[in-house]
């Protein structure tokens, strides 16, 4: 006899071998496996059980599905329960033999002890699926005129989940269960409450006849559990009966003045609030007064479940009563700076509802404050970000319509870039933008901040993890700096400040920005202080010009391409404009003397200031018409057809090219390639490289495969290719290279040869070309017969290339490698011809 | 609508109990278990007993060293789900008599059961601690009585035998 281990033994024993678990309990399910097939009942039931324990570690026991539905059918009522639970904890819609259990349920709810029928009916209200809520539910049904109460609230329970598999059932379920409504026992009508609570916020219009029922239930009624389902059963049916909140709210008023129930209130609360009972009713506003008062109660209370859900409530008030909550912006701020996360994230929601333009100044700085002081514990960084983004999308909402100092929101904006450890340089970067553009009268202010910023280089310049959000933001002020650059107060200490050596190590973002403001600075500085020019302004002109100059020639090198381009340009032109300066012509230095230079004064600034940039709708592409006869849709070349012989002769090449090409790209498609082209010329339509008899069919099947840039070329080429192809090949002997491409070079040293075509230089390129790309191993003897006929491939690889296939080549400027490689396969196929 | 899951979960995140009222893969079940119980047993004491987790609300409370937690809908009561856990719990220790953490994963059968007679497809059936367990003590006792006739029932045949 094997000793089996009971289920105290095998915890005992997983809970003694800690550190090999995994093994020891896969030795178990080895264990289990045995017994659970094993004809004694009673072992059975026990190895269920353990694989019940086992499941809830984690692991798979479909297996054992049908051993299970064994033990559920034991007459034995332990048995049976061990069976049930671990059908309940393992069974699945899935488990294919749930059909199985079907009879067996049905005769254990037809059972005369009343354990059986509970045991039945629980597992029923776990495993049921659409195909056993169907065939049980009549049966489910008969229960429920059962004696004993105690079947009856159980029936009633499971009939919810039947009916919310099986829809058709509750037509015939409701009546019955209203008749539960006026049974004699408190539990069974509570059970019956429930139930159609639930089933009435799926379909609330169902139910509205129950109203006057439940109305009663709930006017009488003393249990807590009935009423808090009770209200929210109404809260569901009030949308759609405006009538039913004429009697509700003086009932719903009284529980909530009277009860003492934390939940009951709540949920009362929570009813009045998402019922749509605030909306039109006349006393609706007392209502949201009364809800408030309550609400702002929970605050008092050192529950912190209660401020949380007292926010909650709170957000859904202020959808419609966004003043009410608003008066109290007290307590949330103190919400804001809790040292409970979900209570910050919930206030931080809360108050970007009830933001106005009176709260948004304390909201902000408690907001930052938070985030300032916050900024050392690292396990919070995601909710910060969220915080920090949540401002800006609070700030900029409907473009600003809440913020009326917009000097202030700048700043708020510059030191959120500053606080250390968030993410939101972009973001920033894009409103700080937005707000200089947008709002004039702001730029003066702006660019005084930012002209004072630059000036102190550590901001700048300085490294370290505190700058991250910082230098996403830094082109954006150098952006409206030199955008708005008329508004600089001192230019040369901002310019100083710009013009450094340490620029350079400046990132790449951070570069093309700032070559492009210092010359834009430059040129305002130069125009706008006109009446000051002078003999010591021009030399002052001279040595910044000499300094800029040299500054952009320092960015030649930097590895940035837009900084590089810009650079050079930059350069060049301020050498120019030196050498302008530093002329020996009398008149012109005269003509200095009176003002700035022309060519600032003219040329150089309408480069950057003949037209503001305003901020343009998103829409606005959409909006400019094409120009008039500009017919986007026809193509290109749509008109052109090759004559029939032509595309006979492309059709045919084409596909022998196509094959090579294919071949050569696709390495590990070699066999099925072979097959596919040994079956006879098929038209693959998805192929790119095939081509259509005729044009419009070339169209559906380059329109139909993903471009790599070779349809177009595609046609054209073949079309090119084909002029080259002068005499009509023998269809017969093309059919056979069409049978077997790749195989030899045999067939392919059959083609013949147009006459008069230039091959020999061709045929070096196509040969060069195709040892440089590696083609598959099939092609290599190919290329190398081929060879052998006339070139080695040794001299073939070292030839030059002719002038006059360069020019062709130019022609087809866009082909791609493996296209012209296809073209001149062709040509080297007709260069054997011709050599034959 | 109703409770969706029902765990008990140690401190160190090992689960006692899991209870699915709704059908839900292995896989998924134990990434919701592991992320659940990864977010429930960071929280300090005084923090509220309501956290989201993928739209959901889950609800748990502690009670010495086992994480009781709930999970349920947008739109469902978070209080009253409190008291569900807390009902549940007197009537774990009117059955076990003080329970700890020990009884319950020697007993876990028990535990199950109890769960049942409280809970059905996500909903509470039974307000009354009362009821539930006289409910349970009845199942107790019917089964007992089962398995004594089932014994002699044994008996009865062996000895016939001879």
């Amino acid at each position: 006899m094997v000793f089996e281990r009971s289920l105290n033994d095998l915890i005992k024993g997983i809970r003694s071998h800690k550190d090999d678990e995994e093994s020891y309990i896969n030795g178990c399910l080895l264990e289990c496996r045995k017994e659970v097939s094993s004809q004694d009942a009673e072992i059975k039931a026990e190895a269920a059980l353990k694989l019940a324990y086992l499941e809830m570690f984690g692991f798979d026991v479909s297996w054992a599905s049908f051993q299970i539905i064994e033990v559920m059918a034991s007459s034995q009522l332990s048995q049976k329960q061990r069976g049930y639970l671990a059908a309940v904890q393992s069974f699945k819609p899935t488990t294919d033999v749930l059909m199985l259990t079907t009879n067996l349920i049905k005769k254990d709810i037809m059972s005369s002890r009343v354990p059986e029928i509970t045991i039945a009916i629980n597992g029923l209200s776990h495993i049921s699926t659409y195909g056993l809520a169907r065939d049980l539910y009549q049966d489910v049904l008969i229960l429920l005129n059962h004696s004993v109460p105690y079947i009856r609230k159980r029936t009633i329970m499971v009939l919810y989940r039947l009916c919310l598999q099986y829809p058709d059932a509750i037509p015939i379920c409701v009546p019955k269960l209203r008749e539960r409504l006026d049974d004699t026992d408190n539990s069974v009508v509570n059970a019956s409450v429930s139930v159609i609570c639930e089933l009435a916020r799926r379909t609330p219009k169902n139910y509205l006849e129950f109203a006057p029922d439940l109305f009663h239930l709930l006017t009488n009624s003393s249990n807590n559990w009935m009423l808090i389902k009770l209200v929210k059963l109404f809260a569901s049916l009030t949308p759609y009966e405006p009538r039913l909140v004429k009697k509700l709210v003086p009932a719903l008023t009284q529980i909530i003045e009277t009860t003492h129930a934390m939940s009951l209130l709540y949920e009362c609360i929570n009813t009045i609030v998402s019922g749509n009972m605030l909306a039109n009713y006349s006393h609706s506003d007392q209502l949201a007064w009364l809800c408030t008062t309550k609400l702002r109660e929970f605050f008092l209370d050192t529950d912190q479940n209660l401020k949380y859900v007292a926010l909650l409530s709170f957000y859904k008030l202020s959808i419609t009563h966004q003043q009410l909550v608003a008066q109290q912006l007290d307590i949330i701020l103190q919400c804001l700076i809790d040292s409970d996360i979900s209570l910050r994230m919930r206030a931080l929601d809360l108050v970007c509802q009830i933001v106005n333009a009176g709260n948004i100044v304390s909201i902000v700085k408690t907001i930052m404050l938070q985030l300032v002081t916050s900024s050392e514990d690292v396990l919070i960084e995601e909710s910060r970000n969220v915080t920090a983004l949540k401002l800006i999308e609070m700030t900029s909402k409907s473009t600003y319509a809440v913020v009326s100092d917009f000097e202030w929101l700048l700043t708020v904006y510059v030191d959120l870039a500053r606080i250390p450890g968030i993410h939101v340089g972009k973001v920033l970067s894009s409103q700080i933008v937005d707000l200089c553009v947008r709002v004039k009268a702001l730029r003066p202010f702006a660019i005084d901040l930012f002209s004072q910023m630059t000036s102190d280089p550590s901001t700048i310049f300085s490294e370290g993890k505190s700058k991250e959000s910082f230098s996403e933001v830094l082109p954006s002020l150098l952006w409206c700096l030199g955008e708005y650059a008329e508004y600089v107060e001192d230019y040369i200490d901002v310019l100083d400040g710009l013009v450094r050596p340490a620029s350079t190590s400046l990132p790449s973002s951070i570069q093309p920005v700032l070559i492009q403001c210092v010359p834009k600075l430059f040129c305002q500085w130069c125009v706008n202080e006109e009446a000051a020019w002078g003999p010591e302004k021009l030399g002052l002109v001279k040595l910044w010009v000499t300094r800029i100059q040299q500054f952009m020639e320092s960015f030649v090198q930097s590895l940035d391409m837009e900084a590089q381009l810009r650079a050079v340009e930059y350069s060049i032109m301020f050498a120019q404009i030196q050498e302008i300066l530093n002329t020996n012509d009398y008149s012109e230095i005269l003509d200095f003397q009176q003002g700035p230079p022309y060519i600032i004064k003219n040329t150089v600034i309408n480069l950057f200031f003949t037209e503001s940039l305003n901020p343009v709708a998103s829409k606005a592409q959409k909006r400019v018409l094409p120009p008039e006869g500009l017919a986007l849709d026809t193509p290109i070349n749509g008109a052109i057809e090759a004559p029939k012989k032509l595309k006979n002769m492309i059709d045919e090449s084409s596909n022998i090219r196509s094959a090579r090409e294919t071949t050569e790209l696709s390495i590990d498609n070699t066999p099925n390639m072979l097959q596919a082209k040994e079956s006879g010329p098929v038209r693959d339509l998805y192929n790119p490289f095939y081509l259509n008899s005729s044009p419009s069919k070339e169209e559906d099947a380059t329109a139909e495969n993903d471009t790599n840039g070779f349809n177009e070329v595609t046609e054209n080429d073949s079309l090119f290719s084909g002029s080259k192809i002068m005499k009509v090949t023998k269809k017969s002997r093309r059919r056979k290279v069409l049978a077997s491409p790749t195989q030899g070079p045999v067939e392919i040293a059959q083609d013949e040869i147009p006459e008069g075509v230039q091959l020999s230089d061709e045929d070096q390129l196509e040969r060069s070309k195709i040892q440089k790309e590696k083609p598959l191993i099939s092609l290599e003897p190919t290329s190398s017969t081929l060879n052998d006929n006339d070139h080695r491939p040794e001299t073939t690889s070292n030839t030059p290339i002719a002038p006059i296939k360069v020019k062709k080549r130019e022609k087809n400027k866009k082909k791609s490698n493996t296209e012209i490689k296809g073209e001149k396969m062709r040509k080297k196929r007709v260069s054997k011809k011709s050599e034959d | 609508m109703g409770i969706k899951f029902f765990l008990l979960v140690s401190r160190q995140g090992k689960v006692r109990l899991a209870k699915w009222f709704y059908a839900v893969p292995t896989k998924e079940r134990s990434k919701i278990v592991r992320d659940v119980s990864s977010l429930v047993i960071v929280r300090k004491p005084k923090m509220c007993n309501f956290v989201e987790y993928k739209g959901e609300k889950i609800v748990y409370r502690r009670y010495a060293s086992l994480f009781f937690i709930c999970g349920i809908d947008q739109d469902d009561n978070e209080l009253i789900i409190l008291e569900v856990i807390h009902k549940f719990v007197e009537v774990l220790d009117k059955y076990f008599g003080n329970v700890c953490e020990l009884d319950l994963i020697f007993n876990f059968e028990k535990a199950y059961y109890v769960l049942e007679e409280l809970l059905l497809a996500g909903e509470l059936q039974e307000s009354s601690k009362t009821n539930v367990l006289s409910a349970v003590l009845a199942g107790d006792a019917e089964s007992e009585v089962d398995a004594q006739q089932d014994t002699i029932q044994k008996l009865v045949g062996n000895v016939k035998k001879f």
